[in-house]
């Protein structure tokens, strides 16, 4: 019995590790650059 | 221990729920309350610091997100400082190409060039010894090819760009919405060497591709549609620059908030259009409140501020010669009278 729940604690804490990598930021991900606006004049 | 951890990642889920539904205050208290849950250790294997630096780089998404770039540092910082401290292997070392990545364009975004140069460069030793995945090289490359670009090192920029060009198309092929950032940063490069109609076919590929995602990023597209509306800006084309700015100025703003550093850069933009338009005082306002903004969030020598301030004394200037303009007739009248 205890096994079991410790293994059903296993997979869910695994399950949400994945979720939140999956949600988190990309790795390494591209970044947009700054913006356009005018130079100074 | 295990239960600590297991409350700390249901947190951070429920963290990232929050920021999608733009309660930001909430996101930013559950997240920083999972990472107090999360015991702060260092050293050993990835594993062993993965929840931790999961949550310190939503801590940083979220900073950044806001333009809290102290936020950001402080998070960002422990983040480099974690992953240097663990056993180097595969997912250590993207994961740290990641973290200096972000490092150096956030120093990048508040103006400390060599910084932001020493922390990318060091993300692409890495990427290149080890060596990591093609989309870990591409992601150097292109926070390097921003940096050249703010630099004014428009070659480098431009080579820094093929090299993520040619990395990515080799991953997704030359269709994918993953190469939208690219395209978006190669119209940004041809607007800051002025080469304003070269820049709109890249600027429209970006927002092309961006909208064939499964699930199309609003504000990234935000981001496209108000570099378009620059470059029509520029183009003198203001009809259509002042419909896009618009939009993307409403999106920052139903997201952020009028006081938000993208709604500045929008004001810039359209303070431009307002003036050659003759609405003088429309233009002065625009202005006015990008550089209260700017000056907020970047601090008052930051080189955009500066631009600003030089952008709005040009216009003063303008206003008094159009003043004296209007008024030399009657003066000579009076005289000759």
């Amino acid at each position: 019995m205890y096994r079991k729940i410790w293994g059903i604690v296993l997979v869910v804490a695994g399950a949400f590790g994945m979720a939140v990598a999956t949600a988190g930021p990309a790795a390494a991900g591209l970044y947009l650059g700054n913006h356009c606006e005018p130079t100074a004049r | 221990m295990i239960v600590d951890t297991l409350r700390a990642r249901i947190q951070h889920v429920r963290a990232l729920g929050l920021w999608d539904k733009a309660d930001d205050r909430a996101a930013i208290e559950l997240a920083t309350a999972a990472l107090n849950s999360l015991p702060a250790r260092s050293g050993g294997t990835y594993r062993r610091i993965r929840d931790r630096l999961d949550v310190l780089l939503t801590l940083a998404t979220f900073g950044t997100g806001l333009a809290d770039h102290a936020m950001a540092e402080r998070r960002l910082l422990e983040a480099v400082s974690l992953l240097r401290s663990a056993r180097s292997g595969r997912a250590r070392d993207a994961r740290l190409c990641e973290a200096l990545i972000r490092y150096g364009n956030l120093n990048r975004l508040t103006a400390r060039h060599d910084e932001a140069l020493e922390s990318l460069h060091e993300a692409l030793q890495i990427a290149q010894q080890r060596p990591l995945s093609r989309q870990v090289l591409a992601g150097c490359h292109n926070a390097l090819g921003i940096l050249a670009r703010d630099e004014a090192r428009y070659a480098d920029a431009k080579t820094h760009y093929c090299q993520t060009q040619g990395a990515l198309e080799a991953c997704y092929g030359k269709d994918s919405p993953m190469l939208a950032s690219l395209h978006h940063n190669l119209a940004g490069l041809a607007y800051a060497q002025h080469r304003f109609i070269e820049a709109e076919a890249p600027a429209r590929r970006a927002l092309s591709l961006r909208s064939r995602a499964a699930n199309p990023d609003l504000l990234a597209i935000a981001a496209d549609t108000s570099v378009l509306g620059a470059i029509f800006a520029a183009q003198g084309r203001h009809e259509e620059a002042e419909t896009l700015l618009n939009d993307a100025l409403e999106t920052w703003r139903c997201r952020f908030g009028p006081q938000h550093y993208e709604v500045a850069v929008q004001l810039h933009n359209l303070a431009m259009i307002q003036e050659a338009r003759g609405d003088g005082a429309a233009a002065e306002q625009s202005l006015l409140t990008a550089l209260q903004i700017k000056r907020r969030t970047l601090g008052d020598c930051h080189p955009e501020v500066e631009a600003l301030l030089s952008n709005l004394s040009a216009m003063h200037e303008r206003d008094i010669c159009k003043s004296a303009n209007s008024s030399q007739p009657q003066t000579n009248h009076s005289v000759a009278g």
